[in-house]
């Protein structure tokens, strides 16, 4: 496959081109109640041709091998195009040539398990939800998405590199008269089979937490002082800032762009925000990115000062900053971008009583419920919690969608728990999904948050 | 796909085929630069097949090797999932062509000058960002079934989308400009753009509570995820429906009539069959405000005892997919909505003080299928006395479609196309809640 690949960019006339070939195999297995509605596993792959010439920087991908030469008339008429038009011309930061090949170590890799056990698996934890009283339905999924990529450009890497992800999913819904609830819970990650198992308390609890929010009151529309869980402050962390610390979203965008200086203070003494996907047996674990630059840990936010940023060669080469192996593609079918891969915030120093009564009066808020962001403002939301009265936690509410604006929702944290908790499911749909995208961090407390309820 | 055909019937008692081409390019001028120049070719095959009452499925991009495509589709069989249904049989169906032999000659200078004579128009009169974005799609799908079923549909569609920028933020004030082939947007179009941006521009502290909230037609799509979830097949058949049995039922105001209408060939995406290979034809959800039917693809119309309603897509769902690698899902594309009685401009003046939504922020969070919603207005105008004097500073408004849609004040009486296939007008409501800093 090196060889053939070789072959296709050899001669190609640019100053810069790589080709990504990606081999990915996926195995689904989908359950609505106890009706099976999905199974099977399937191969797919594709190529992803990039080229750089005097300043003109394009990409096409194609699914066809026969397609490659119109690949790369398309990206070279591209590249020329826009190296006649832009006023920025293009640059690579440089990177070390590489050649290596990699195959991350699984804890039970799930190429060796039968596809009945996996059955049986989910099987068991959807029937285990089904069976609590007022579970209505259940949309369970088991996932497993293997990508077998082959990296090459013309400086001479050569990259070849293995990612296994793997999830059990469950959509789990309550149901008394015409009042739903939902929430949602998942165990997986990067590391195989492993933390698949042994894993009903996860989805035993959430079928009491949908059961529980039948009865819980919506929240009232209006500022709070919110208590984060650890997914929820990863969830923020992503949407808040995570997302202006990938360099192409601000790239070219000049007053964001100016406002997110290096040096510029963001947050409170107490804040600590990093980027690692180095990180061993966790969800976002990678070794080199889709450009073939190797992952490094970032430290983005040092006690509340913006300290570094994610890169692509691109962009590092566009900020003069140093390159951070952050350009990360869905699979064959895109050009890589800009992505934080694991990003959360540090541990700090208080205890989970210590923060309640920082709180005193507001919300506790757990489990993500998804969120989105458009420059300075975000909006993320809670599957459930509970009003904290004098410091005690009270009764449950529900509906809990927040906003903040990036430049005063930072600044407003004012304590951060001493414990620490990473996703083990992924979903970040930046023009692209990222199944990888884990976030987390300790508990920690905004003030001023407003939550729009219903 | 014949052969491909073929090899599966001879190991089932019914098969699918399903074929997938598409071709597309883009730019995207940034700042008024050129910043991204990409294009993608992808083909895809996917195959259902059913034996003895039983559904297997497989696909893949890459047509190399028939046999192992047909081997994993038998190994997915053994699964043991349900058909419940038999794939349909030919019907005589419209002949609805979308394509635009003109799209083929588009070349990346074809869209970057597009974009230069809309950033001409803008330049100097405005302190926003000026953005813009352009591309153009070939698109082609055929399915065939055991059943003698041969359709093949073929689009294309050039969309251009130009956006000015607040400071500081990535929201902007857009117009999504999508048809059939190369045409540019109208002046006064632009000049719509230019004069809502820069009335927009001032940030307006807005005091949190209830007011008249104007749903833009880029915004409706908020409120439409929330029904269609309620009235899918799949939903009413697992109990998780607020609608489970309320056919006949008024459920939404008396102004309120929706409908599916993928014949409806005004605007692109229309198509005389879904991708199960059933006939497309309108379907009428809500007619003035009662409940009239649910939508569903083969699986839940056969769980349900109705007729499916030519809403079987690939890639569906609220962010879509790729429609080769994932199964049929009922989703509405084709999505029509009723229009009223009153001019924008008449609208506007019923606003005293309230806020009209030109952009959702965290549409798809919140409990979607009890009809809640919770987004941040992205950006939101505040309007005084019919006039938009500024934008809302990190304000969010919220509520459940099923009682808002009962105090709609007005409605629009010109639909507009905000994506390809959807057709909203403007609607106006009362009491709605704003919460702000």
């Amino acid at each position: 496959m090196i060889d053939e690949l070789q072959k296709m960019i050899d001669g190609v006339d640019a100053d810069f081109v790589d080709i990504r070939y990606e081999i990915k195999n996926e195995t689904n297995i989908h359950y609505v109640k106890r009706e099976l509605k999905e199974i099977g596993s399937n191969t797919t792959d594709g190529y992803v041709v990039r080229a750089l010439k005097g300043g003109g920087f394009s990409s096409t991908t194609v699914t066809r091998k026969g397609d490659l030469p119109v690949a790369i008339k398309r990206v070279l008429d591209a590249a020329n195009l826009m190296a006649k038009i832009t006023k920025k011309p293009v640059k690579l930061a440089d990177a070390p040539v590489i050649k290596d090949r990699f195959s991350p170590g699984m804890n039970g890799d799930p190429r060796d398990v039968d596809i009945e056990e996996k059955i049986n698996l989910l099987k068991g934890y959807n029937e285990l939800i089904l069976s609590q009283p007022e579970i209505s339905a259940t949309d369970s999924i088991y996932f497993e998405v293997h990508r077998k990529k082959f990296y090459l450009n013309s400086e001479g890497s050569i990259i070849s590199e293995e990612l296994m992800t793997t999830g059990i999913a469950s959509r789990i819904y309550a149901k008394s008269g015409s009042l739903v609830q939902d929430v949602s819970a998942s165990v997986g990650g990067s590391q195989g089979m492993k933390k698949l198992y042994d894993r009903e308390d996860v989805f035993l609890n959430k079928a009491r937490i949908a059961r529980e929010l039948l009865n819980a009151t919506p929240v009232k529309s209006g500022k709070y002082t919110v208590l984060l869980n650890p997914l929820m402050t990863g969830l923020f962390t992503h949407e808040a800032f995570g997302h202006f610390s990938e360099a192409d979203i601000i790239e070219d965008n000049a007053t964001l762009r100016k406002k997110m200086t290096l040096g510029a203070k963001l947050g409170s003494e107490i804040l600590n925000i990093t980027a690692d996907s180095t990180l061993p047996d966790q969800l976002g674990f990678y070794k080199y990115d889709d450009e073939g630059v190797a992952v490094r840990p970032v430290n983005l936010i040092e006690k509340g000062i913006l300290s570094g940023r994610l890169h692509s060669r691109r962009t590092a080469a566009a900020f003069n900053e140093p390159i951070s192996g952050h350009s990360i593609a869905e699979d064959y079918r895109y050009p890589p971008i800009v992505r934080m891969g694991t990003i959360f915030v540090k541990p700090g120093g208080s205890k989970f009583d210590e923060l309640l009564e920082t709180v005193k009066d507001g919300v506790y808020l757990l489990d993500t419920k998804g969120g989105q962001t458009a420059g300075e403002n975000f909006t993320f939301a809670a599957q459930y919690g509970y009003l904290i009265k004098n410091g005690e936690v009270g009764p449950m509410i529900r509906e809990i969608n927040l906003i903040g604006n990036l430049f005063t929702t930072l600044a407003n944290i004012i304590a951060v728990g001493d414990d620490f908790q990473l996703s083990e499911r992924g979903g970040c749909g930046k023009g692209q999904m990222n199944i990888r995208s884990a976030l987390g961090g300790p508990h920690t407390v905004i003030r001023d948050a407003i939550i729009g309820g219903i | 796909m014949e052969k491909l055909l073929k090899m599966a019937e001879r190991v089932a008692d019914e098969a699918e085929v399903f074929y997938h081409e598409y071709d597309a390019s883009s730019i995207s001028i940034r700042d008024e630069d050129l910043r991204e120049v990409e294009s993608t070719i992808q083909i895809g095959y996917a195959i259902r097949l059913i034996k003895n009452g039983r559904l297997g499925a497989a696909y893949t991009k890459n047509l190399l090797d028939r046999e192992q495509v047909i081997k994993n589709a038998l190994a997915s069989l053994k699964g043991g999932m349900e058909a419940g249904y038999h794939f349909p049989e030919p019907s005589k169906i419209p002949h609805i062509d979308q394509y635009d032999k003109s799209v083929e000659s588009l070349t990346f200078s074809d869209l970057h000058d597009a974009c230069k004579g809309i950033i001409s128009f803008f330049k100097g009169k405005t302190r926003g960002q000026i953005d813009c974005a352009a591309g153009f799609v070939r698109e082609k799908h055929r399915i065939i079934n055991t059943r003698g079923v041969d359709y093949t549909h073929r689009e294309t569609n050039v969309a251009i989308i130009p956006q000015l920028l607040y400071p500081n933020t990535e929201t902007s004030v857009y117009n999504y400009y999508i048809f059939q082939r190369l045409k540019l947007p109208r002046e006064t179009e632009l000049q719509q753009i230019l004069d809502t941006y820069n009335a927009s521009l001032p940030e307006v502290k807005v005091e949190p509570g209830k007011m008249k909230v104007m749903f833009q037609d880029n915004s409706i799509y908020v409120l439409l995820w929330r029904l269609m979830t309620g009235t899918s097949g799949k939903s009413v058949y697992a109990n998780t429906s607020p609608l489970i049995d309320r056919i006949g039922d008024a459920v939404l105001g008396e102004n309120i009539t929706i409908y599916n209408d993928p014949l409806d060939t005004e605007l692109l995406g229309a198509s005389a069959f879904d991708d199960e290979g059933v006939p497309t034809k309108k379907v009428e959800l809500f007619s003035n405000g009662i409940l009239k039917n649910y939508h569903a693809d083969l699986y839940y119309a056969s769980k349900l005892k109705i007729e499916p309603t030519g809403t079987g897509e690939r890639g569906a769902g609220m962010f879509g997919g790729d429609p080769v690698t994932s199964l049929p899902e009922s989703s509405p594309r084709h999505i029509r909505f009723a229009p009223g009685d009153t001019s924008y401009d008449e609208m506007m003046r019923l606003i005293t003080h309230g806020v009209v939504v030109a952009g959702a922020l965290g549409a798809h969070s919140g409990n979607i299928m009890n009809g809640d919603f919770s987004i941040g207005v992205n950006p939101g105008f505040v309007v005084k006395d019919g006039d938009i004097v500024g934008r809302v500073k990190d304000g969010m408004i919220s509520g459940n479609v099923y009682s808002l849609f009962k105090k709609v004040t007005a409605i629009e009486n010109k639909i507009h196309n905000p994506d390809s296939a959807f057709k909203y007008p403007c609607i106006l409501f009362d009491d709605v809640a704003l919460a702000t800093k």
